[in-house]
C-alpha cells in the first residue's frame, strides 16, 4: 500500500474490523478482543454501506482529528438504536491504544457504471467518439446485426454521419483505449421547434463484422421469444442502464408531451411519450426499458428528471428505424 | 331532483381520458409558451379532482400564468377540462 500519511493505529484498526491483514483479535487481550468482536459484528449490519478512514464530524463540524468511519445509508438516532448495535465512539485496539470511531451517512451506494469491452450486451455504456450513454439492444435487420441506442447518444441528435465510429465502452467509460465495435448507420433527423412533432430519439449503427461472434443478445427483464407491448398507466418496469445499473419504475403517463434542449441542435418538442416514477440517472440514455411481468419490451429511455424519467414507447422506434429484436 | 340535476352536470363536466389528451394536444404549446416546460394527462384522483386532467410540469421557481381549464369538445358537448399545474425540476437528456 502506498504511503498515505494515515497513522498505523488507524490503519490496524480498519484492518481489524475489515477482517483483512495486520493485528488479529487473537494478539489482543481479552477485552480489546471482545470489543473488536463486537465492532465486527456490528458491521455486518447491512444499514452500514462501508468503512474507511476520515476525519471525525461532531455536530456538522469537522474536528481535525482522524477516525474509523462507518458510512451507513442512514443515520439513525441513537434513541432509536437498540444498545448492542451502536458503534462505540471510542475503540481499543493493540497496546492499549485507542481511535475514535465515526458514522457518516453516505445514501445507498451503487455500481457507478456499467461497462465492458466485450461481449456486446444491452445495458452497458456505448457512444460515439462524444457521447456516451447505454446500449439498448443488438436487433436485426435483414441479416445484418445492429446497436440500438439513442439519437443523442450515437448520432449526435441527428448531426452525425453514416459510417461515424461507434465505441464500446463509450467516450466516458473507455480509459482513452477506444474500442471501434460499429458504424452509424440510420439517423432519424429531429423536427426542431416547441412543437410536439417528435416522437423517437433513436439510432441504428451497424455492428463490425469483428464484432458479430462477441454478441450477448439477453436484455435484462426480457423473456424470449423476444416480444413487445404497448405502455399502459401502473405498468411495472426495469431496466438495466451504464449508471443505473439494474432499476425499477412504475408508469405514470402516457400521454407526455415534453420540449427538451438539444445541445448543438436546440429545443425539440416530443408527443405521446412515457413517464414514470424515478429509474434512471445521467447515462442511461438508450436503455431499453421492459415490463415486468410479462418480460415485453416496452419503451427506450432518454430523459429525467430528479422525479421522473421518461421513454420512447417501442412501437414507434421500431416503426421509425424498421427492426426487428433477435434472441440470436 | 335539484340533487340530480346537479349530479348530471357534474358527470357531464368530467372529462375522460379521451378528451383531457385532446385538450393537452390542442393547447399544449399554448400552456408551454405560458411557462409550462412538460404537459401530461392523468387521472385526476390523485390530484383530488374528478375525471381526468391535463398535468402542467413547471419548473420550482418558475412564474406561469396558466389557465384553470382547457376547453375541449367532447362527445357530450363541450368539456373543461381542468389543468393541474405541478411543480417539478425540467426534464434534461440523461
Amino acid at each position: 500500500m502506498a504511503n498515505t500519511g494515515t497513522p498505523k493505529d488507524l490503519l490496524d484498526a480498519l484492518n481489524l474490523v475489515r477482517g483483512t491483514k495486520g493485528a488479529r483479535p487473537e494478539s489482543l487481550d481479552a477485552l480489546e478482543s471482545k470489543n473488536v468482536a463486537r465492532v465486527r459484528e456490528i458491521f455486518e449490519d447491512r444499514n452500514i454501506v462501508g468503512i474507511g478512514i476520515a476525519e471525525k464530524v461532531t455536530e456538522s463540524k469537522a474536528t481535525g482529528a482522524l477516525s474509523l468511519c462507518f458510512y451507513v445509508e442512514k443515520k439513525i438516532a441513537k434513541s432509536r438504536m437498540k444498545v448492542g448495535h451502536m458503534i462505540p465512539p471510542v475503540m481499543s485496539i493493540a497496546d492499549r491504544t485507542a481511535v475514535f470511531t465515526d458514522v457518516q451517512q453516505i445514501g445507498k451506494v451503487r455500481p457507478q457504471i456499467n461497462k465492458r469491452r466485450t461481449p456486446l450486451l444491452s445495458g452497458y455504456s456505448v457512444g460515439n467518439t462524444v457521447d456516451t450513454g447505454t446500449l439498448g439492444a443488438i436487433v436485426k435487420k435483414g441479416r445484418k446485426f445492429y446497436l440500438l441506442s439513442n439519437s443523442h447518444v450515437l448520432a449526435k441528435s441527428g448531426k452525425g454521419k453514416v459510417g461515424d465510429d461507434i465505441i464500446y465502452p463509450g467516450e466516458a467509460d473507455n480509459s482513452g483505449k477506444t474500442q471501434k465495435v460499429a458504424k452509424l448507420s440510420v439517423i432519424l433527423p429531429f423536427k426542431p421547434g416547441d412543437d410536439f412533432l417528435n416522437r423517437v430519439d433513436a439510432a441504428l449503427a451497424e455492428v463490425d463484422d469483428d464484432f458479430v461472434d462477441h454478441i450477448d443478445f439477453s436484455i435484462r427483464g426480457a423473456k424470449p421469444p423476444l416480444a413487445t407491448i404497448e405502455p399502459v398507466r401502473g405498468m411495472k418496469i426495469v431496466m438495466r442502464g451504464r449508471t443505473s445499473g439494474d432499476s425499477e419504475g412504475e408508469v405514470q403517463d402516457v400521454h407526455f408531451s415534453i420540449v427538451l434542449p438539444y445541445p448543438g441542435v436546440g429545443k425539440i418538442g416530443f408527443i405521446d411519450q412515457v413517464k414514470c416514477s424515478r429509474y434512471s440517472r445521467g447515462g442511461d440514455s438508450g436503455s431499453l426499458i421492459v415490463e415486468k411481468s410479462s418480460g415485453k419490451i416496452v419503451g427506450l429511455h432518454f430523459a429525467g428528471s430528479g422525479d421522473a424519467s421518461v421513454f420512447n414507447p417501442i412501437s414507434p422506434v421500431m416503426k421509425a428505424l424498421k427492426f426487428k429484436f433477435t434472441n440470436r | 331532483m335539484a340533487k340530480r340535476r346537479a349530479m348530471a352536470k357534474m358527470a357531464q363536466k368530467m372529462a375522460s381520458e379521451a378528451e383531457a389528451d385532446q385538450a393537452r394536444r390542442q393547447h399544449g404549446g399554448d400552456l408551454m409558451r405560458r411557462g409550462a416546460h412538460a404537459i401530461g394527462v392523468e387521472d385526476g384522483r390523485g390530484y383530488g379532482k374528478s375525471g381526468w386532467v391535463v398535468v402542467a410540469h413547471v419548473a420550482p421557481k418558475a412564474k406561469v400564468d396558466l389557465p384553470a381549464t382547457l376547453p375541449c369538445a367532447g362527445a357530450q358537448g363541450q368539456v373543461d377540462v381542468p389543468v393541474v399545474p405541478v411543480r417539478s425540476e425540467p426534464f434534461q437528456l440523461e
